[in-house]
């Protein structure tokens, strides 16, 4: 049987280069996704390996592995003195104190972070200690005082400097991007990408990052003899345990690896879940595939039945030709998927999201569910057609001239029915659940609607062809209409596969673009502000100096600033900010729903409604909240509704700086003109005032509009290039079904050329069987994708989500994007077709 | 299709009448292969088709009749020597002035698989006028509907059909057209007696009725013998033609070809 099996693959050199493409395609994917994480964890890995001391101390961060705001914060400081308090510890040979912060931006020409947009921009002190130090010199000689630098080396590439040079750098205090730093070493940090990093001497460091007199860390070695854990031990008992801790420099590179690898998590989700969507329509492209070989082939299975081959012969025959074929493509589509993960990387780079990208990993792991997927898939995609193939009475099929008995579709309608169902009760209890859960629902529901309607698309086919030839009247367009609609089967899985994509793709855009409406209604109602101050898209802080700049320009009547830290109760995270109760109401229209704003203050502060409610607090009430510094009871003086980015708790400034707001650092700053003031202005002044603070820029309510709009398109941009590539497997599904159905009918096509057909004629009739094949799957992924676009936006009403948009302009595009890939993929068929020899096509046995 | 030159004017000798030509060959030579595997189909083969008559053409497998037929449709490229479709020289076309030549000129009846599935009865006759984008002359297609006797079966699609019906489809399509010539492979190679001799008359009605020209490849006695003239061939040449066959003359010929061959 396994020499038929090769023979066969090989007799069929067009099928088996089709079929290896889908399996290959299908698992390339999923192999470039582990391989692209996996490479990622281990460049971080690297990173870490080395301890940055024996022990190091620190203050407590205890809402630090909650996440908190999203963005990056600042780390927590501590005054100088406690490297002090460490030294006297039994056990300690040496303690320095060390700075670590983001917000040291390395700035290009464009007065751009070098290392792009979303790389994280880390300020480090110079640690004398070669031996502890995570950066290795390799040029140069220690940066010291005011004016003194050093870079890591991919960095000093980037900015392309090299020790002698000079730079600028924009810092999260006594920001002046007119300043000019000297380079005076190069290091290495075994990173490349996703993060810069500028060395200063230690009081530069402070001075510049976190301020005079504080530092991040208490970096320690131990005496010889004495064991890190020991010492921490000892350093834990002898400091105040509330606000400091030791731990052992193992422990703290543990501890950084895991919140980045944490922060990094949901990449690897998010990727493998688009892994999981090309492989599922890549499962189609197969399953089709083998469907119509078998077909093609039922007469030389007949006749090896009627020799005496048994139905499980025949049948393994399928499975060992299909088990060949998987093997040879999944190590092709391990190959590939290493070369896709590279493109991941560039894909990410493209988009402003810079990963380290230092090492490769290739895990047997992925080389194990390469071959798995691969092979289950084929097999299983194989062994349906080979069953029915098999089941044909051998007489039959000899006899027969066309294709075998159409299997009854009974069995689909009830399967796709029944799915459906399930899908609508999923609908009922998401839309009767509300809130986080209500979602979950919905999104299980879309799940079970798209299989359901995979399973009914063979009954939709018919009528909707029909529909959609309508407007081809003439001889060709009514036999593409009817040649597609002659195997609904065949057409559904083709049409099928689209649209999985174009339907998530269209969920995507109604939530994104109901989200952008509701995001616009609400700055119209609530921004009373002029001029907004800060540093999107992450709103990182900066040196409060700058508020006193701006705020005395002519033609600002108010103006106010606001701080932000981060803090948690349960498992629930919410943000903490610092507002002048008497000016930001101005700014930024609270709906205060009891109590009064006016009343915050020490340990006392607004809450939002829906915190309030899910924690069951009350105005008077006090609450104990864990922030970034330790526990604290706040009393709730006031409640508000959430507005803008504003929810959580708002206090005064100088409480939010007891939960870990970073001294002399602000967020956003709030400018309102005076009456008749001119806009424009007082604009260019700002402007002018913030060429120093190239991080910090300045909008108004059309800006930020349009900027919430630009960051939502980015995000959406990127989704798309992901679900771009089961696109791809969806086309050369396209291209697939019409080569072999040109296949299948060389005599027809043969006929009609006898008969006086053009070769454009052919060419047109296959052109536009793929026209209708691309559109109706796109029209059905927008019919489901609208419908739980606006399912979800109804489950997320209550989360505020209030406003529905549906973009149909977009979803137009994404139709006619569906015939102008149909119409891509009939290229290759529809040549074939017209080329095709007059003779040998009507002597064709 | 402007510069044709005049085909040689010829006429066919019948026993009382003098026929005008409708195809004609001159000089047609067609080699497949090269060098080892190089087959002379035609050598040098001069015939004319006279119109409004009835021509059979007879030989034994691998004479070069299906050759033959191919080359003087326009289906297959000639090696040397020239064809005429009535004044029109086919070496002269190229591939999409052949194809409207034969949409226009030429009907096609095959031995098997004349139809189109997806298509009815209706829509397959109806087809070489449908990619041409001409109008359908109703009155025309009753009349040859009415002959095959199909009239009832018109909505039917071809699996719905017996063989002997598809085959009537098929003829009734060639005609439909009113097309210079039909010409029929093996027409009813793959069809009872009784089915065959109802292809064959209605054929033989087409010539009679309408003057339709008619040359048809077969290796039946009895089908040739509905013809007015058959052309013999062997190993790409014609050897002898018969006016006024029968079937008993016909068999006679073909046995003292075998007798001579061996």
């Amino acid at each position: 049987m396994i020499r038929t099996a090769t023979r066969n693959l090989l007799a069929h050199k067009l099928r088996l280069v089709l079929t290896l493409l889908a399996i290959t395609l299908g698992v390339s994917f999923v192999v470039g996704t582990y391989v692209f994480t996996d490479s990622l964890n281990k460049s971080l890995t690297q990173l870490f390996d080395t301890e940055p001391a024996d022990v190091v101390v620190q203050p407590v961060d205890a809402a630090e592995n909650s996440g908190g705001g999203g963005g990056q914060e600042p780390s927590l400081t501590m005054p100088e003195s406690v490297t002090k308090e460490v030294s006297g510890v039994a056990g300690v040979s040496s303690a320095i104190g060390s700075v670590n912060q983001v917000g040291a931006i390395v700035l290009n020409d464009q007065d751009e972070s070098v290392g792009g947009a979303n790389s994280t921009p880390l300020g480090v002190s110079w640690e004398p200690d070669q031996d502890t130090s995570q950066a290795t010199l390799v040029a140069g000689s220690p940066p010291q005082g005011n004016d003194q630098v050093a870079l890591d080396s991919t960095t000093a590439d980037k900015a392309d400097v090299s020790v002698g040079d000079s730079i600028r750098i924009s810092t999260p205090l006594k920001t002046d991007a007119k300043k000019r730093w000297q380079v005076t070493a190069v290091v290495d940090i075994g990173l490349s990408g996703g993060v810069t990093v500028a060395l200063f001497d230690l009081p530069t460091a402070q001075k510049y990052l976190v301020g005079d007199g504080l530092i991040n860390q208490v970096l320690v070695t131990v005496d010889e003899g004495s064991t890190p854990s020991d010492v921490a031990t000892a350093i834990n008992r002898s400091l105040d345990s509330s606000q400091y801790t030791a731990i052992t420099g193992q422990e703290a590179s543990d501890q950084q690896e895991q919140q980045i690898t944490d922060s990094l998590g949901f990449l690897n989700t998010f990727l493998l879940i688009f892994a999981l969507v090309a492989v599922f329509v890549s499962a189609f492209l197969i399953f089709n595939t083998f469907s119509m070989l078998v077909a093609q082939r039922t007469r030389e299975i007949a006749l090896m039945r009627a020799v005496g081959a048994s139905r499980r012969q025949i049948q393994s025959g399928v499975v060992t030709e299909a088990l060949l074929l998987s093997v040879v493509a999944a190590t092709l589509g391990i190959l590939l998927g290493i070369g896709l993960a590279f493109g991941l990387r560039a894909l990410f780079d493209l988009f402003g999201l810079q990963l380290p990208s230092s090492a490769f990993e290739l895990a047997p792991r992925t080389i194990i569910v390469a071959y798995a997927v691969g092979i289950l898939v084929t097999v299983a995609a194989a062994w349906i057609p080979a069953n029915r193939a098999s089941s044909v009475p051998p007489i039959a099929a000899l006899r027969a001239e066309s294709s075998p008995p159409k299997a009854t579709l009974t069995r689909r309608l009830w399967f796709g029915v029944a799915t459906w169902v399930v899908a609508l009760l999923l609908i009922y209890l998401g839309l009767t659940n509300g809130s986080e859960t209500g979602v979950a629902w919905i999104g299980l529901s879309a799940v079970f609607g798209i299989i359901g309607t995979i399973a009914l698309t063979p009954f939709l086919a018919a009528p909707a062809l029909t529909v959609m030839g309508l407007p081809f009247r003439g001889a060709v367009g009514r036999l593409a209409v009817q040649n597609s609609k002659r195997s609904p089967r065949r057409t559904a899985a083709t049409a099928s596969a689209l649209m999985i994509g174009v339907s998530l793709m269209s969920i995507m855009v109604v939530f994104a673009s109901s989200f952008t409406a509701t995001a616009d209604k609400a700055i119209d109602e609530a921004y009373g502000a002029d001029f907004t101050l800060g540093s999107p898209p992450l709103y990182a802080p900066f040196d409060s100096e700058l508020f006193g700049q701006v705020k005395d320009i002519d033609g600002v009547s108010e103006s106010t600033f606001i701080r932000t830290t981060s803090g948690s109760k349960g498992q629930a995270t919410f943000p903490g900010y610092g507002i002048d109760p008497s000016v930001m109401p101005t700014m930024i229209n609270f709906d205060v729903t009891e109590g009064s704003l006016d009343a915050i203050g020490a340990q006392k502060a607004a809450v939002d409604t829906d915190l309030a409610v899910a924690n069951g607090w009350k105005v008077g009430d006090k609450v104990n909240v864990t922030w970034r510094t330790g526990q604290s009871e706040v009393e709730i003086v006031a409640l508000y509704k959430p507005v803008l980015v504003f929810s959580g708790f708002l206090t005064d400034f100088a409480t939010v700086r007891d939960w870990g707001a970073p001294a002399g650092q602000d967020t956003a700053i709030y400018l309102k003109l005076a009456q008749g003031a001119d806009a424009e202005q007082v604009r260019a002044e700002v402007e002018s005032v913030l060429e120093k603070y190239p991080a910090v820029g300045i909008q108004d309510q059309t800006q930020i509009k349009a900027d919430l709009q630009d960051q939502i398109n980015q995000l959406l941009r990127f989704i798309f290039a992901l679900l771009g590539l089961a696109i791809i497997i969806a086309v050369l599904g396209i291209v697939n079904t019409l080569l072999l159905s040109v296949v299948e009918r060389t005599r027809e096509l043969g006929l009609l050329r006898a008969i006086g057909g053009l070769r454009s004629q052919v060419r047109r009739m296959i052109v536009l069987e793929a026209l209708m094949l691309g559109v109706f799957g796109a029209i059905i992924g927008v019919v489901l994708g609208v419908i739980y676009g606006v399912l979800m936006q109804r489950s997320l009403e209550t989360e505020g989500l209030t406003t529905l948009a549906i973009p149909v302009v977009t979803l137009i595009v994404f139709i006619i994007a569906g015939a102008v890939a149909g119409m891509l993929a009939a290229i290759w068929p529809a040549t074939s077709a017209s080329r095709l020899n007059i003779l040998k096509a009507i002597s064709t046995e | 299709m402007s510069d044709s030159s005049e085909p040689p004017s010829t006429s066919v000798d019948s026993p009382s009448e003098t026929v005008e030509t409708a195809v004609s060959a001159q000089n047609l030579t067609k080699i497949y292969g090269e060098g080892d595997t190089r087959v002379v189909a035609l050598d040098a083969v001069d015939c004319q088709i006279g119109a409004g008559q009835f021509t059979a053409v007879m030989g034994p497998s691998g004479s070069g009749k299906s050759t033959l037929m191919h080359c003087l449709a326009g289906l297959d490229s000639i090696t040397s020597g020239e064809v005429y479709i009535g004044n029109v020289a086919l070496s002269r076309l190229n591939d999409a002035q052949l194809t409207r030549l034969r949409r226009q000129s030429i009907g096609f009846v095959f031995q098997a698989f004349n139809l189109i599935p997806t298509l009815t009865a209706r829509e397959n006759i109806t087809l070489p006028m449908d990619i041409a984008g001409k109008k359908v002359d109703e009155e025309w297609f009753n009349t040859v509907v009415t002959k095959v006797g199909l009239g009832d079966r018109l909505t039917h699609k071809p699996t719905e059909l017996s063989g002997g019906q598809q085959q009537r489809v098929a003829c009734a399509r060639a005609l439909a057209s009113r097309p210079h010539v039909v010409f029929a492979d093996e027409p009813t190679g793959n069809l009872d007696s009784r089915s065959g001799a109802e292809v064959l008359g209605f054929l033989r009605r087409s010539v009679d009725e309408y003057d339709q020209t008619v040359v048809m490849v077969t290796h039946d006695p009895g089908a040739a013998a509905y013809a007015d003239r058959v052309l013999f061939l062997a190993d790409g040449l014609i050897v002898d033609e018969m006016a006024e066959p029968t079937a008993d003359r016909v068999l006679q010929r073909m046995i003292a070809f075998e007798v001579a061959r061996a």
